[in-house]
């Protein structure tokens, strides 16, 4: 449903020529809830400026439900307008000078041949029943609190019921508990519209929780697209295992590979680890990332034989789980353990780090 | 001694901080009764002057009053035209500058036509032309009959009819219209660039066509600011007497502010003294009713409030192939403002006598005129009188308003929105209105005193300090709102007493609106000639405006050219300076 190939844009800023969006290729399927994440400037919402034409890549093709919108080599570009779209900002862009009504009915006043005024209705009614706001139709829209303003730019994203809504960081004004329970309501009502989704965002928890498929970006590149379990799993360089979650790392050297027979081996300066899964040689320098809460406190009468001993140096204590930092051979680790299971710093413990949890990082 | 009350709650220094807040708790009070005073005492004089039936102001006498003046400037003086023909050339010149002016800013702000920041720093110069330079350029250029436009089209085209006829109502409208333009520009750039652009593309992105979301988001969400702007810009209209005095007077075409004028200096008749105060009162009661309608639109303005503090870089409508006619249009705005009033000057400045340019008229040009000028010991008193005038109504300004804008801004004075109230009045005061009402009270204060008040260089810098307080305490209070009250209260807590603190942190913060306002302020004073026109007594407080007026009300064409020239280079090089000082000359109440 869309689709870019070789999306490049390159612009004169203040400090020169910027390279925004370095060769990006996507592409999402009708009905998936697609989502680019990555630190502010690597590119995201220039991409996503760019499915939207409200901003024109230098080279590069994009498709918009079946139909090209942009083509740099034939020189077409059709106009923000005319592509069949709709669109949630980050500041939701509210027009102040109309009603809550008046907001949703805007875009099926642009639709020829026009609708009737019976139609627009029944229409904004719908929407507005969808997001939760009916009854607020004669409200000035910007009498409504932030949680109401941002439903209402979703009302209007959805009432022309186009095959792509796109979504600029919609969340990011939201306070925390809001935000938490507008991101399930978001991904079910964009599920049950049977609408394809670009969603962009900085936080790792609305990817996570939200898309069939993440694309991490950086310096207006993909650097990984897979499902949000599976980038959280395996995570193929040491930018995406740091910047979605937190994760432990050590320099290391693979001894051996995993064969039918059992595990891997790789030498690091937690002492040697086996791991499941990882295709770089024997011999080569790696990176071994292992997450905090992967990382298990076992006590010394059950230890196994694969099982490290360590010393905890310091406990933060967070609530629902104690973080512990844990000397380990020649390196440190972060725990992440229920508070139960907490050692005292200056204690000693027994470490299992199963081998399906060791990701071993080329990149 | 405030650190030591601050830690230690000793009993004994309460006391002693009481005794120092006794002159501070006094001190607005007393800038509340001198701010009253300097804006009322007028007032009140014109409105009992418009009672008075004697026939010279000096001759006030309570016995001699009642409501004829009224009677008289209704019924004989057809005042009812005159509001008719005011309402007319207000809303004529307003619509003609705030459309043109926000032409001009949409293209700067939202077009990508070349040469944007070129027009963007031009449009303002237009401000250094004093009115009555640019209304004599206009009078030299299209007079029916000797114009140099008419002239040049009656040959070209063998007719007797003029192009067009400047000593109309039309003539009118045009160049106060043009007069207006860039303050309006100026008040309308900053809405244009603070308008989050995400609002016009969520219009596109809904299916609007960039016509229709220029036309259902843009324009709607300007209109709010727009119409306060042009609310603004009729005060100032309706406050002009320079273009209808050069352009309608002579024609017997009488706006408000030159029908008063000319009830007390007509030649040939008797000045009427009452009948001009009860005229002056009709005037001062419409001024104030739109002043007062113009701010509660501007009160009323937060909830179309499009600003949100982010620093925006708006996408830019591209213009495509009518880059260049956008530019011309610009570049004609700048000519015909700028520079052709410049030309026509400094052309009937330089030629030996009066006549239409042509090739010999340019082979015989002569610097006699300029040697005229300088020869006339009348001359180099205006001068003298002009600087002293302009550099202590600038600093008068400045000092009082930032004393007044501090108290309304940081302090909780109970009598402070009084005070706001009582300093946007002069606002509304027509300077015509303010001279006349200024001339009554010195009149009667010389006539009680035995002073010499009146007539003197005193009397104009009152007037103008009164007449600018309240632009300047606007753009005071603006600027004093963005200074952070942390930055005030750790200085309180270093120890530092209230003035030590509005010298030592609140001065430098302000320093560039200081500076811009003193210059704005001295540049104003030295372009306004309504108000020293009435107050004005022969050469002891003459000015240059009032000169330039005598001499072309004299037909001394050339001496006009002649000063003109060498007060507009002047005018520029301080607009230059202002604009050095990064002060837009935003005018008070900018939306």
């Amino acid at each position: 449903m869309i689709g870019i190939e070789n999306l490049r844009v390159r612009y004169d800023s203040d400090k020169g020529v910027v390279d925004a969006v370095r060769g990006v290729s996507i592409a999402v399927a009708a009905g998936e809830f697609y989502t680019l994440l990555g630190p502010s400037g690597c590119g995201k919402t220039t991409t996503l400026r760019c499915i939207a034409g409200l901003e024109r890549p230098t080279a590069g093709r994009i498709i918009v439900g079946g139909a090209v919108v942009h083509d740099g080599e034939r020189g077409l570009n059709v106009p923000t307008h005319r592509r069949d779209i709709g669109m949630v900002f980050q500041s939701y862009a509210i027009w102040p000078h109309m009603t809550v009504f008046e907001n949703v009915a805007f875009p099926l006043r642009e639709i020829r041949p026009r609708l009737s005024a019976a139609a627009i209705r029944e229409r904004v009614a719908k929407a507005l029943a969808l997001v939760q706001l009916s009854g607020y139709e004669t409200r000035p829209a910007p009498f409504l609190s932030g949680g109401q303003q941002q439903r209402l730019a979703l009302a209007r994203a959805i009432v022309r019921e186009s095959t792509v809504v796109l979504f600029d960081e919609p969340l990011s004004n939201l306070d925390a508990k809001l935000r938490a329970e507008t991101r399930l309501e978001l991904r079910n009502l964009v599920k049950r519209l049977g609408m394809t989704a670009l969603y962009v965002t900085h936080d790792q928890t609305e990817a996570l929780t939200m898309a069939d498929r993440v694309a991490v970006m950086r310096d207006g590149e993909i650097v990984q697209e897979a499902s949000p379990v599976e980038i959280y799993r395996r995570p193929n360089s040491r930018f995406v295992a740091s910047f979605i979650g937190q994760c432990n790392f050590a320099e290391g050297r693979v001894r051996s590979v995993p064969d039918g027979a059992g595990p891997g081996w790789v030498d690091s300066r937690w002492g040697p680890m086996r791991y499941l899964v990882g295709e770089a040689a024997p011999g080569r320098d790696v990176t071994v990332a292992v997450r905090p809460e992967n990382v298990r406190l076992v006590r010394a009468g059950e230890a196994g034989e694969h099982d490290r001993e360590g010393e905890v140096l310091d406990s933060i204590f967070l609530g629902e789980a104690v973080e512990s930092r844990i000397r380990v051979g020649d390196g440190e680790l972060v725990a992440r353990v229920h508070p139960a299971d907490a050692v005292a710093p200056g204690g000693r413990v027994h470490l299992r780090i199963p081998p399906g949890d060791v990701a071993i990082l080329t990149g | 001694m405030a650190q030591i009350s601050a830690s230690q709650p000793d009993p004994a220094v309460p006391a002693a901080r009481g005794g120092r807040n006794l002159p501070a708790r006094i001190f607005p009070w007393a800038v509340l009764i001198a701010i009253a005073a300097l804006v009322m005492a007028p007032v009140f004089s014109l409105v009992v002057g418009a009672f008075s039936l004697s026939r010279l102001p000096n001759e006030f006498s309570l016995d001699n009053m009642g409501l004829d003046n009224f009677r008289a400037v209704w019924v004989e003086q057809r005042i009812d035209r005159v509001i008719w023909n005011t309402a007319i050339y207000v809303t004529g010149a307003t619509l003609f500058g705030v459309l043109s002016a926000a032409l001009l800013a949409w293209l700067v702000e939202r077009t990508d036509m070349p040469g944007r920041t070129w027009i963007y720093a031009g449009v303002p110069l237009g401000i250094a032309v004093p009115g009555i330079l640019h209304a004599i350029a206009w009078v030299l250029l299209l007079s029916p009959r000797s114009g140099f436009v008419n002239r040049a089209w009656m040959d070209l085209v063998g007719t007797r009819e003029p192009l067009f006829d400047i000593y109309t109502m039309g003539g009118l409208i045009f160049a106060e219209g043009l007069r207006l333009v860039p303050v309006a520009f100026l008040m309308l750039v900053p809405l244009m660039r603070s308008m989050d652009p995400a609002l016009e593309e969520a219009a596109a992105a809904s299916g609007a066509s960039p016509l229709r979301a220029t036309r259902r988001i843009t324009l709607a969400l300007l209109l709010p600011g727009l119409l306060a702007i042009g609310i603004f810009q009729a005060i100032t209209a309706i406050e002009s007497f320079e273009i209808p005095g050069v352009l309608g007077m002579p024609v017997n075409l009488h706006v408000f502010s030159t029908r008063v004028f000319n009830l007390i200096d007509n030649i040939g008749t008797i000045p009427a003294f009452g009948q001009a105060n009860a005229a002056a009162v009709f005037y001062l009661a419409i001024a104030l009713v739109i002043s007062m309608f113009y701010l509660r639109l501007v009160r009323h303005s937060d909830r179309y409030s499009v600003i949100t503090g982010k620093a925006y870089t708006p996408r830019r409508l591209r213009l495509g192939r009518w880059r260049a006619s956008a530019l011309v249009l610009a570049l004609a705005f700048l000519f015909v403002t700028i520079v052709l009033p410049f030309l026509v000057l400094l052309y009937v400045s330089l030629v030996n006598y009066l006549r239409p340019p042509s090739l010999d008229a340019l082979m015989n040009l002569t610097t006699r005129h300029y040697e005229t000028v300088f020869n006339q010991p009348r001359v180099a008193r205006t001068v003298a009188n002009t600087i002293w005038v302009a550099l202590m109504t600038a600093t008068a300004v400045t000092v009082l308003s930032f004393i007044v804008a501090h108290i309304i801004v940081r302090t909780r004075f109970r009598g402070r929105y009084v005070l706001d109230m009582l300093s946007f009045l002069p606002h509304a005061i027509p300077g015509i209105v303010l001279g006349l009402a200024l001339f009554w009270l010195f009149m009667q204060i010389d006539r009680l005193t035995g002073a010499s008040s009146f007539g003197s260089l005193h009397a104009l810098v009152l007037g103008f300090t009164i007449l600018f307080l309240s632009y300047s305490v606007r753009a005071m209070s603006v600027a004093m709102m963005q200074v952070h009250p942390d930055l005030e209260d750790a200085a309180r807590l270093s120890g530092a007493p209230p003035w030590r603190i509005a010298l030592r942190v609140f001065a430098p913060l302000l320093m560039p609106t200081l500076v811009g306002i003193w210059i704005y302020v001295a540049m104003l004073s030295v372009r306004f000639i309504s108000l020293p026109l009435i107050l004005s007594q022969g050469g002891r407080n003459e000015v240059l405006g009032v000169m330039i007026w005598s001499l072309w009300d004299n037909g001394n064409v050339s001496s006009v050219g002649a000063i003109g020239i060498m007060l507009m280079g002047v005018m520029f090089a301080i607009a230059l300076a202002l604009r050095m000082v990064g002060f837009g000359g935003r005018a008070g109440g900018a939306p």
